[in-house]
């Protein structure tokens, strides 16, 4: 098997005298995408922030394409929440895409004109060419969602790592996340995301990670998100409705 | 229409007038700027806690019989340091720490202020500003700094930018935001000391804040928001002086220039927010009707 893309080894994360992340391991390859499941307060999200070196990593270790990931965090493109972002912040559509680029544009440069033409590219890629000179706040949640996944695409980064990136988007945003989260993978990059959503879980992954501070179940998403697992990582949130099957009640 | 021009070119005939107005379009310019930043990453109260902090290192270099200016920007440079580094403690809040730095600084000022006589006419000078009784040397300084702190702040102008969006971000890119955040913190103390000897440490932190958030009224694009702060910044400086000279030499009423200032600046604030209320009502009803 050739070197897989992120190689999370026995990773341990632990602050504020608790333990969050306890010894987890997951290995993602290129064209791969991994749904990170879990009840609030599992450690999707500092699990995300450790492979960005956002966090302190108590033991263990995280590595892209074979080097510590905070040494490749260029190639690392993290999608916050939209609605973790300053909607009255004065900046345009553009202007957010183009932060994507900073990394390789790098310190004291300006854009040049092959930055100006990936920003444009990723907008017309979610199907907000159209907005590039509006003001980011303006747009509505889903679309300012599918600005930053626009950022980044930009980036042209081998890892997205994404955080609930389907939360209270609308029917077209899923839609033009669930066909640009394709095209990324068949280009060869990895996806990570945490979500609480089963069914976009199964259509935008294809292995699932069942979390609660330690892995509970690993694998192709099919086999992985079956009851046992979900009923394990959630307790009495999860329903089971069928043989094999579950689901998980709304918070 | 002769009057008005006597008005304007009038008050600029004595040489310590044209220096004070050279001053205060510099700071104009530079506060400007400067406060459009401290208005995005919400910086305005450690700004002026900063305006405080110099106290001690200009008291210290009182008695010492130092420049006034080093001790300024050695006590403000201490002040950004320390609130730099201890606001990323998870536990400190920022507000309280910004309050208790000022307040620690400022005490010491006192205790050695308090020790000596001698210093209270500096002390009003260092309240209130002399923009009147510049320097030559005075106005060079504050070009200099006007000049280094722009162009800093014009190399970095992306990475600030992702910083104040976007910090979380700005750390996941791997960008050292300790670093981009001591850089404008001592960057802001670098412009406070430079605009006190003009405004005193009271009125500083207006010309860094109220013209950048007038200019928000009405603009969401950064680069028309800080164009729009220093002109009216300069606009409320040459008024401020203008004003306060008329005052005391025609109507015998001294107003002191920096405080005039401010209270132009504070006035075009009101009106500018007024008026962006009413054209906001206007527009409104008119998408009603139609």
């Amino acid at each position: 098997m050739a070197e897989p893309l992120l190689h999370v080894d026995h990773l341990t994360v632990a602050y504020d005298r608790q333990v969050v992340v306890h010894d987890m391991s997951m290995q993602v390859g290129a064209g791969e995408s991994v749904a990170l499941i879990g009840p609030n307060g599992a450690g999707k999200s500092t699990f995300i922030k450790a492979v960005l070196g956002l966090v302190p990593i108590h033991s263990g270790t995280v590595e892209v394409l074979g080097h510590p990931s905070v040494e490749m965090r260029r190639h690392i493109a993290y999608v916050p929440q939209h609605d973790h972002l300053d909607p009255h912040f004065p900046i345009t559509v553009q202007q957010v895409v183009m932060m994507g680029r900073y990394r390789s544009i790098g310190w004291f440069r300006r854009p040049k004109r092959n930055d100006r033409e990936a920003a444009a590219d990723a907008l017309r890629q979610v199907g907000l060419a159209d907005r590039a000179h509006d003001t980011f706040g303006t747009l509505s949640g889903g679309q300012r969602q599918r600005v930053l996944i626009a950022r980044a695409i930009a980036q042209d980064a081998k890892l997205l790592l994404l955080d609930e990136p389907f939360n209270g988007v609308d029917s077209t945003t899923q839609d033009v996340l669930l066909e640009v989260l394709s095209s990324l993978r068949s280009s060869g990059a990895a996806v990570v995301m945490a979500t609480h959503d089963l069914s976009v879980a199964h259509l935008a992954c294809d292995h699932a990670c069942v979390l609660n501070r330690h892995v509970v179940a690993f694998g192709p998403i099919d086999s992985t998100l079956g009851s046992d697992a979900l009923v394990a990582a959630y307790g009495h949130q999860a329903v089971v409705l069928a043989e094999g099957t579950a689901m998980i009640h709304a918070h | 229409m002769l009057a008005s021009i006597r008005l304007v070119t009038e008050p600029f005939e004595p040489v310590y007038m044209r220096r004070a107005l050279i001053a205060m379009l510099l700071l104009a310019l530079l506060a400007g700027v400067v406060g459009v930043i401290v208005q995005l990453r919400r910086l305005a109260f450690m700004t002026d806690a900063m305006t405080h902090t110099v106290f001690p290192g200009v008291a210290i270099a009182f008695f010492m019989g130092r420049s006034l200016f080093v001790g300024a920007l050695i006590a403000a440079a201490a002040s950004a340091v320390i609130l730099t580094l201890l606001a990323r403690h998870p536990r400190i809040d920022e507000d309280a720490l910004v309050a208790f730095v000022l307040a620690t600084f400022f005490s010491v000022g006192v205790i050695v202020v308090s020790r000596n006589r001698t210093f209270t006419a500096d002390l009003n000078q260092l309240l209130f500003g002399r923009v009147l009784t510049i320097s030559t040397r005075d106005v060079v300084e504050i070009a200099i700094v006007s000049v280094a702190s722009l162009a800093a702040l014009f190399a970095l102008r992306k990475e600030l930018w992702l910083r104040a969006f976007d910090p979380v971000g700005a750390a996941a890119l791997g960008y050292p935001t300790v670093a981009i955040d001591m850089i404008l913190n001592l960057l802001i103390a670098l412009v406070v000391v430079a605009a006190v000897r003009a405004v005193g440490t009271a009125l500083v932190v207006a010309l860094l804040t109220t013209p950048a958030a007038t200019a928000r009224l009405v603009s969401s694009r950064i680069a028309t928001m800080m164009v729009l702060s220093c002109v009216i910044g300069a606009i409320g400086g040459w008024l401020g002086l203008v004003i306060s000279y008329d005052a005391s030499i025609h109507h015998d009423v001294r107003l002191a220039a920096g405080a005039t200032t401010v209270v132009v600046l504070t006035a075009a604030f009101a009106i500018v927010a007024l008026a962006y209320a009413l054209a906001r009502r206007r527009e409104t009803r008119q998408a009603v009707v139609s």
